[in-house]
């Protein structure tokens, strides 16, 4: 089933980027969740994560370098600025937004905005036509937007079950540290040889200490809040930028596990998740064909079972126009399955906003309640 | 390499170090003879000086007073942690490490620029950290 799922998926990707020769990973089919990139509907293969300030100011003058109306060709980037200016002094526990009163993790307690510190930020300058009149002439468009993660609160045992885990880590290292000496000898020897050294490295182990946290990490929070924000500007012409769109949503998800043993992948889950968005368009194009500002605030929610690689669930959006256009709902049902890491295919039934009636594809560029999408061609 | 002036009036040699890393940290020193390793002679205090959050307390390397003519070493095994294998190869980027020698009278040397490696091991990804230090 599973080769079948992506055999198809890349199959579609090869015919939709028949003409672009880059090679095209799995993982880049995925949708991006990114705020300015979901504004502007990027396409993630455009998408760079620069890891120093220096990699993203060469790769915006790239960009500007190699494009000749002066404005980038496409470019986009999203980052997360506590890794450009806060290298030292953190360790798992700040990466696992964790508090400890000392290093041997005693005490160990979650710090509920531990996620705080790792707010991602996107920019995103593409060639797009994102007004909908009937000149097809594309726009500059400028987009930038942060996410972030307001309060994450894991089941009471997971600190335990992670202060736990690193302690196993730990012994299985001294003890895999123990059974590989004449390679740390060598390495000690000659350091420049380090890499071909390691390739003998016997993993061995480490291998169920490292499963164990990274199964940990995986599992999902009992309550989390995310807040996301984006604002994109469109180049009319060479000398006038307008404001294009701009948004602001919050998602508050709860992930009850349906099955919690330790020593077992916990991915079965109910999940209950609400929604709350702002969105501003100034070139929204309303029931009377007129396209115009349109303010519009979305609500609602989303039920739904996560059984390892499948998820099943409906959502529901209420949705309420300020511009010549009545309210809307959507109600759908979806189904997805998880083909790779960050990859879901996914399959929707149900009344869109402005599609009544019509199968659809939901995406998580629209709205993206819970795990990322990908949009079938 | 870092070279480091050994006072012969010392017992041994304290190492502080700090690894900040998206994972566990196991750190281990040893002290050799480049020409000779089976045979080191002298004793590393404690061979486990950090724990798996990469602060390290001080810790006495080499409890004899001979220690010239001998490499130090510092190997430290990060186990990179994320969601999956590619936001795992992410995180391993941001390990770092520095690490300071001081003898009895405060001399000291700092090394903040070891050898870094990425490993992968099927899905898990691990970074290693060497210093070394030859003590003349």
């Amino acid at each position: 089933m599973k080769k079948l799922l992506t055999f198809s998926l890349l199959c579609a990707a090869l015919i939709t980027k028949a003409q672009d020769t880059k090679t095209i990973k799995l993982e880049d089919l995925g949708a991006p969740t990114s705020p300015a990139f979901v504004l502007t509907d990027l396409s993630p293969t455009l998408v760079q994560n620069p890891t120093t300030p220096k990699s993203f100011v060469l790769g915006v003058a790239q960009s500007f370098g190699q494009s000749k109306s002066g404005f980038p060709d496409n470019f986009a980037a999203g980052f997360t600025p506590f890794w450009w200016f806060n290298k030292k002094g953190y360790s798992v526990y700040d990466v696992l937004g964790l508090k400890t009163k000392d290093t041997t993790g005693k005490d160990l307690r979650e710090n509920i905005w531990g996620g705080l510190k790792f707010t991602g930020v996107s920019v995103a300058l593409i060639n797009k036509d994102l007004i909908p009149d009937a000149v097809a002439d594309q726009q500059q468009v400028f987009s930038v937007g942060g996410r972030t993660n307001l309060i994450k609160v894991h089941r009471k045992s997971y600190v335990t079950d992670i202060g736990n885990a690193l302690t196993a880590w730990t012994k299985a290292a001294n003890k895999g540290f123990d059974s590989n000496q004449a390679m740390l000898d060598a390495m000690i020897i000659d350091p420049a040889g380090t890499a071909e050294i390691l390739k003998k490295w016997n993993y061995k182990d480490l291998e169920n200490a490292m499963d164990q946290i990274n199964t940990l990490i995986a599992e999902k929070p009992t309550l989390n809040l995310d807040l996301s924000a984006a604002y994109a500007v469109y180049g009319i012409d060479d000398k006038h930028y307008k404001s294009g769109r701009t948004g602001v949503w919050t998602t508050l998800s709860s992930y009850i596990p349906m099955r919690l043993k330790f020593d077992k992948p916990t991915l079965n889950y109910f999940s209950l998740n609400a929604s709350v968005r702002y969105q501003e368009d100034h070139f929204y194009k309303d029931n009377a064909g007129n396209v115009g500002l349109n303010r519009s605030v979305d609500a609602g929610g989303k039920a739904g079972i996560e059984i390892d690689k499948f998820a099943i669930g409906v959502e529901w959006l209420h949705r309420w126009n300020k511009a010549g256009t009545s309210d809307q709902n959507r109600t759908v049902g979806q189904l997805s399955y998880k083909i790779a890491d960050q990859v879901f295919l996914n399959g929707s039934f149900g009344k869109n906003f402005d599609m009544p009636n019509k199968l659809i594809t939901a995406l998580g560029i629209n709205w993206g309640i819970g795990s990322e999408k990908v949009k079938l061609p | 390499m870092n070279t480091y002036q050994t006072d012969q009036s010392q017992e041994g040699i304290l190492l502080t170090a700090s690894i900040s890393a998206t994972g566990p940290v196991y750190t281990r020193a040893i002290i050799l003879k480049v020409d000779e390793p089976a045979q080191p002679g002298i004793k590393v205090a404690d061979s486990q000086p950090m724990d798996h959050t990469g602060k390290i307390k001080k810790a006495l390397i080499g409890t004899g007073p001979k220690l010239k003519g001998f490499r130090l070493g510092v190997i430290s095994q990060v186990g990179v942690i994320g969601s999956n294998k590619q936001e795992r190869l992410e995180n391993a980027k941001h390990a770092a490490g520095d690490y300071l020698l001081q003898t009895g009278d405060n001399n000291k040397v700092s090394y903040n620029n070891p050898v870094i490696t990425v490993t992968e091991n099927g899905d898990d990804v691990y970074v290693f950290i060497v210093f070394t230090v030859d003590l003349v």
